[in-house]
């Protein structure tokens, strides 16, 4: 696991606070540790950002299993839940599929919904690649696109939208002849 | 001329307005957990379709700025102050020379597209920046699925990716005790209103800067009406305590005199200082009481007694000593000025 304060070097203290019967554990890095003066384990502090300790919070108040949400982690950027919570911000775009389950609730605390209803783009611009993967760059769109529909066609049949879903299907099927 | 040094509407109220959208661009990483390779490559595809977005922009590397233009920068609310102390090397401003429009490159999120006005003019922003939008989205393929909309590293700006904020000037509402009232109202209307400078209950020069909270589930055009009303709401309060402090002419005539006397003839004044002071000889400008002043200089006198702003001025570093010295200099030579 990686150090919740800086992000960078690999955890090797694990805080743990008790108040009110209330456990929050943090993991720090030595140098987070000891800049923070943390390596004599006295002071009681708050390492987490705002957003987070916010998010976290309210995650704990819904009925949730923790320990799931806790192993939860982003295939594409490394990032994990803790890391999310700590720091308030996501790692990538994919990250949003990811921890779905617990954002969703949060959004609607957020933003009152979380569904998005305003303007989107139309499409047309081509794709950025960095140099190193550049060379399948077809072969990758393809797969993106697959792995979008098939996405979407998992959250249609979940939302019981059969029309929508039977379409993502079809076109599903035309893809993979 | 600058949008900052120009008159804008109901601008004896609301010094400035500012539309901002929060992009990332698909199958990149958001710009915390980019690759170095990653945010080269934004930044060089970013450059290299500058031409094609007009404008007049230019493409300009953070690198290349010194540290004191880029607090310059952050002065005149054009970048983000976590952005001006960003260690990474590919950060970037897409900018123009009128300075209303300012792109930040790798900031939070790979894009962050900005357009300011001074006044309210909230609409015309919010067309110029979806104009922008559309020109850059048929070069850059965004990062967004349907549910979520415009996916953004921070979950508060998901959605639309809009936060648009006004900047507004409320020292009649401070002076007569009513301003606790204004900002649980609009905080009640799902807006955020706070204080731009100074902490907890002192606000320095009674400026206080509005946005809304909610980005997610709403469209462009509420967001952009619900801010123009609340402004609209906030306006007419404001005027109406300025009218009620106006009725008791020689105390008000008193105060805003006495500030100016203090603000044109000091040796040496402090930032805050010369932001009282001069909250004070807006409001006593606005209401015709101070002649002496126009809404251009003042517009100049709050941005350039800003510290980066005086040793920019000056050309080198200065001491805080001396930049109040030189600040006080600063001021007198604008109030001269034809």
């Amino acid at each position: 696991m990686l150090c919740q304060n800086c992000g960078k070097n690999e955890a090797n203290i694990r805080y743990t606070q008790i108040i009110n019967g209330i456990k929050k554990e943090i993991a720090l890095c030595s140098d987070c540790a000891k800049k923070l003066g943390m390596d004599n384990l006295e002071l009681p502090f708050n390492l987490n950002s705002f957003l987070g300790d916010f998010f976290n919070d309210y995650a704990e108040t819904e009925f949730m299993p923790m320990l799931q949400t806790n192993e939860l982690k982003c295939k594409n950027c490394g990032m994990t839940y803790d890391e999310f919570i700590n720091t308030g911000v996501f790692g990538c775009s994919q990250c949003y599929d990811v921890f779905s389950n617990p954002i969703d609730s949060l959004l609607k605390n957020l933003h009152g919904t979380s569904k998005h209803i305003g303007r989107l783009p139309n499409g047309k611009a081509e794709k950025i690649t960095v140099e190193a993967d550049s060379g399948d760059k077809e072969k990758n769109k393809e797969s993106d696109k697959k792995k979008m529909l098939e996405r979407d066609l998992e959250k249609a049949i979940k939302e019981e939208r059969y029309e929508d879903a039977a379409k993502i299907r079809d076109e599903l099927k035309e893809m993979n002849k | 001329m600058n949008w900052y040094l120009q008159n804008g509407k109901d601008s004896d109220v609301i010094i400035s307005s500012r539309v901002r959208l929060s992009r990332n661009i698909e199958g990149i990483p958001f710009v915390s957990k980019s690759k170095e390779g990653q945010l080269s490559a934004i930044n060089e595809k970013l450059k290299s379709i500058v031409p094609a977005l007009g404008y007049g922009l230019k493409y300009i590397n953070l690198t290349d700025i010194d540290d004191l233009n880029k607090e310059v920068l952050v002065e005149k609310h054009l970048i983000s102050p976590e952005f001006a102390k960003s260690k990474n090397p590919y950060t970037a401003i897409i900018i123009n020379d009128e300075e209303n429009i300012c792109i930040q490159v790798n900031e939070e999120d790979h894009i962050k597209i900005q357009v300011f006005s001074s006044g309210l003019d909230v609409e015309n922003l919010m067309n110029l920046a979806i104009e922008i939008d559309q020109k850059l989205e048929d070069l850059i393929p965004y990062s967004v699925s349907k549910k979520y909309g415009y996916l953004t590293a921070c979950p508060t700006n998901v959605g639309t990716g809009l936060k648009i904020s006004v900047l507004a000037h409320l020292p009649a509402l401070s002076l007569t005790g009513n301003i606790r009232k204004v900002l649980n109202a609009v905080n009640n209307l799902g807006m955020s209103i706070r204080g731009l400078y100074g902490e907890g209950s002192k606000v320095e020069g009674d400026i206080y800067q509005i946005s809304n909270n909610q980005t997610l589930g709403v469209t462009e055009k509420e967001i952009t009406k619900n801010l123009k009303l609340i402004s609209q709401k906030i306006i007419e309060q404001e005027r109406l305590a300025r009218k009620f402090l106006a009725k008791k002419g020689e105390e008000l005539e008193d105060k805003v005199y006495r500030d100016y006397g203090v603000l044109s003839n000091a040796r040496k004044l402090s930032e805050e200082e010369a932001q009282e002071l001069l909250s004070s000889v807006k409001l006593g400008t606005d209401l015709g009481i101070i002649k002496e002043l126009n809404d251009s200089k003042i517009s100049k006198l709050i941005l350039e007694t800003k510290s980066a702003n005086v040793q920019v001025k000056v050309g080198k570093k200065l001491s805080v000593y001396e930049q109040d010295i030189e600040r006080a200099n600063i001021v007198k030579q604008i109030i001269k000025e034809d």
